[in-house]
């Protein structure tokens, strides 16, 4: 596989590396930035003496700009001068740091990920920022800024092609079931290209900003309004334009909030298309390939056998659109330990706003072998809804019900009655729930409005928990919970024959097929 | 899949080997006074703290509150007693050549299951009652998460160093013949 240019390139980054020149740039880009995250208050002083010197003040603004330019610079080029790599036989070194030397060492068998930044003043000299991404702990991950774009490609191919042959045959299986009905040549196969279009769908419909917009209309909702007298200047004025209508006044109010909210979602569109504009997924030799970005060009490389699962996605907005958010989840390097699922680490990749038949078809390329649709989701039980209900709303409700009736007057208790009354809530809750397998893989569909559908291969569970309420034992019921490396899949009220089975199967897969799960 | 060396390949797919008829091992005897000890000592602190309301506050209602608190006081050391030893005996954990499995839980109850070939590492905990009573708590870990993924409580130290060195040994072997023939 190895080709000469590959080796020969190769062969000039095993002796100690500088950076390309143009690097002092993105040397000075951290160092402001580290300024900007840490030293802020450090500046304070300097902007205190500035501000009070009176007469002299512009020579001392200037003076202090100057001067700080000059650190900059020095800092920029030293750390550059500093800042040397080379790889060996299986690891990268790395020597680093001004004051304080930092030599790490880094085996390419821990190596999760290179992922090429292109960052826009990189762009006229073609260079990219490569990141090391190692599995572990975040903190080892490496920047290296400033490399000329075919020498990362080729350190890239030279580190997962000496991790590979390291570890013999153990990407292979992948490609075997994989790749050989799709493209068993050496050329990238285009999975996904995003047109313009659809990153316009996805900014619509990426759901945090109809979350913030619901809070926020509830928030106003809130608000008395005429405490704040800066207000009344406001509803004075509003009322002249409105010729003292108050259903005026309240068109006015009410299209400003829906002005506020289209710029909101306008702004999301257009972080939409910054991020993702020329959003290209390739895939080559079991790894997949995205390249997206306006300004600074994002290049992440994921191997197939790095992906714990695949997320389905469809908030509510993304209903109406009929699109899909993917998400291809790896190990959760770039989150703290101890918090899981949800959060889109660094570890993520995403693929924005897809069809229906994309999502299906994708899930057959990951895993393939598994034929499965959304009518095949097996229902949790029906006692769910009961039990949260009774055992979970209405204890709750019955505190402040309480404490409101004894404090103010029994009607109070009133309280009680809103857990009946989220019912259909809770019942579309139970309805969202879905699970179904084939013995070797998993689809777990959670969900309230939207829904949230995970896709993942027993074998890369890391554990699997069965637990049983005095009520779900008296039918037959169990909660599974199914631990994957990042992030964890609760069953609530599934069969309790299905929840052995499941548990049973996934063990079975784990022990007996012994293949690496990251 | 031919070569892996894998040992439990009698088993065909059609029969799984099953998980819920395993026999669990049962924890150290001790196990339950550790309980009650430190259950009565949190208690002890609430009764205390509830005693000094209820002697030296000028507040009538708060006297009043604080008399009436005695009783659940009293109950909730009563039914320790009685349900510490229930709780004690209801867990435990089970070995299996490839997993290890732990039980929890009374009324709610929990089994957790673990392949070796998931481990990322072992501890040996104990805290200062444990170490009176001279016992030790066994917790393992998987890339699942920051916590703890399985936690066993109460074993001998002889009985928990052979646990984990065991636990290790599958886990080492599960690790090398994956590194040999995982293709």
């Amino acid at each position: 596989m190895s080709t000469p240019a590959i080796s020969g390139t190769i062969a000039r980054v095993e002796q100690w590396q500088r950076l390309a020149p143009a690097a002092i740039i993105y040397f000075i880009v951290k160092i402001v930035g580290q300024v900007m995250k840490q030293g802020m208050q450090g500046l304070l002083p300097i902007f205190v003496i500035a501000v009070s010197a009176g007469e002299g003040r512009w020579f001392i603004i200037s003076a202090i700009a100057t001067a700080g330019a000059a650190v900059l610079i020095t800092g920029a080029f030293v750390s550059y001068m500093k800042f040397r790599f080379r790889i060996n036989e299986d690891q990268f070194l790395i020597q680093s740091g001004v004051f304080k030397r930092k030599r790490l060492t880094l085996g390419f068998d821990r190596i999760q990920n290179v992922a090429f930044k292109q960052p826009v003043y990189f762009r006229p000299f073609g260079l990219v920022v490569m990141v090391i991404e190692s599995a572990g702990s975040s903190g080892e991950e490496v920047s290296l800024g400033g490399i000329p774009r075919p020498l990362a490609e080729n350190i890239r191919a030279a580190v997962f092609e000496r991790k590979s042959s390291h570890h013999a045959t153990l990407t292979e299986p992948q490609s075997k079931n994989g790749a050989a009905a799709t493209d068993p040549t050496e050329i990238a196969e285009e999975i996904i290209h995003q047109p313009i279009a659809e990153l316009v769908r996805y900014g619509l419909s990426n759901s945090q900003i109809w979350v913030f917009a619901g809070i926020a209309a509830g928030a106003l909702g809130q608000i008395e309004w005429d405490d704040f007298w800066v207000l009344s200047n406001v509803r004075e004025w509003l009322d002249q334009i409105s010729g003292q209508s108050r259903l005026a006044a309240f068109a006015l109010v009410f299209g400003g909030f829906i002005g506020g909210f289209l710029l909101l979602l306008g702004v999301s569109v257009i972080g939409a298309i910054v991020n993702y504009y020329d959003y290209h997924l390739t895939r080559t030799h079991g790894r997949f390939h995205r390249t997206n970005g306006l300004f600074s060009k994002h290049e992440t490389s994921l191997p197939e056998v790095k992906i714990q699962s695949l997320v389905i996605r469809q908030g509510w907005p993304a209903r109406l659109l009929k699109r899909f958010h993917l998400q291809l989840k790896q190990v959760g390097f770039g989150r703290q330990p101890g918090q899981q699922g949800g959060g889109q680490g660094g570890s993520t990749v995403l693929i924005p706003s897809v069809t229906d038949g994309f999502a299906k078809n994708f899930s057959k390329i990951i895993y393939s072998g598994f034929n499965w649709s959304a009518g095949d989701l097996k229902e949790i039980d029906r006692a769910f809804t009961r039990k949260t209900i009774f055992w979970i709303m209405l204890p709750i409700a019955t505190i402040p019900a309480t404490t409101l009736s004894i404090a103010f007057d029994i009607k109070a208790l009133v309280v009680l009655l809103i857990p009946f009354a989220l019912t259909p809530g809770v019942m579309l809750r139970r309805a969202r729930y879905g699970y179904a397998s084939d013995g070797e893989h998993g689809i777990v569909r959670s969900g309230f409005f939207g829904y949230k559908l995970t896709l993942f291969a027993f074998y890369k569970v890391q554990s699997v928990e069965l637990q049983q309420s005095p009520g779900q034992r008296r039918k037959s019921l169990a909660t599974l919970t199914v631990k994957l490396a990042g992030s964890s899949l609760t069953i609530p009220y599934m069969g309790l024959q299905e929840a052995e089975n499941w548990r049973d199967a996934i063990l079975f897969q784990i022990e007996s097929r012994n293949k690496k799960w990251m | 899949m031919g070569e892996t060396g894998f040992t439990n390949e009698a088993i065909g797919e059609a029969s799984l080997p099953r998980a819920q008829t395993l026999a669990y091992e049962g924890l150290a005897p001790t196990y339950a006074r550790t309980m009650i000890i430190e259950w009565l000592v949190a208690w002890a602190i609430v009764t205390a703290v509830n005693s000094g309301l209820h002697f030296f506050t000028p507040n009538e209602t708060l006297a009043f509150i604080t008399l009436w608190l005695f009783i659940p006081l009293f109950l909730i050391a009563l039914s320790v007693l009685i349900w510490a030893p229930l709780v004690a005996r209801s867990r435990g954990f089970a070995l299996r050549e490839h997993d290890i499995h732990y039980k929890s839980g009374l009324i709610w109850r929990k089994t957790v299951s673990l392949p070796f070939n998931r481990i990322q590492h072992v501890e040996l905990e104990s805290g200062p009652l444990e170490r009176l009573f001279k016992l030790t708590t066994l917790k393992f870990f998987t890339a699942g998460g920051g916590s703890t993924d399985m936690k066993i409580p109460a074993l001998t130290f002889t009985r928990a160093t052979t646990l984990r060195s065991y636990v290790l040994e599958q886990a080492g072997m599960a690790e090398a013949s994956l590194e040999d023939t995982a293709a």
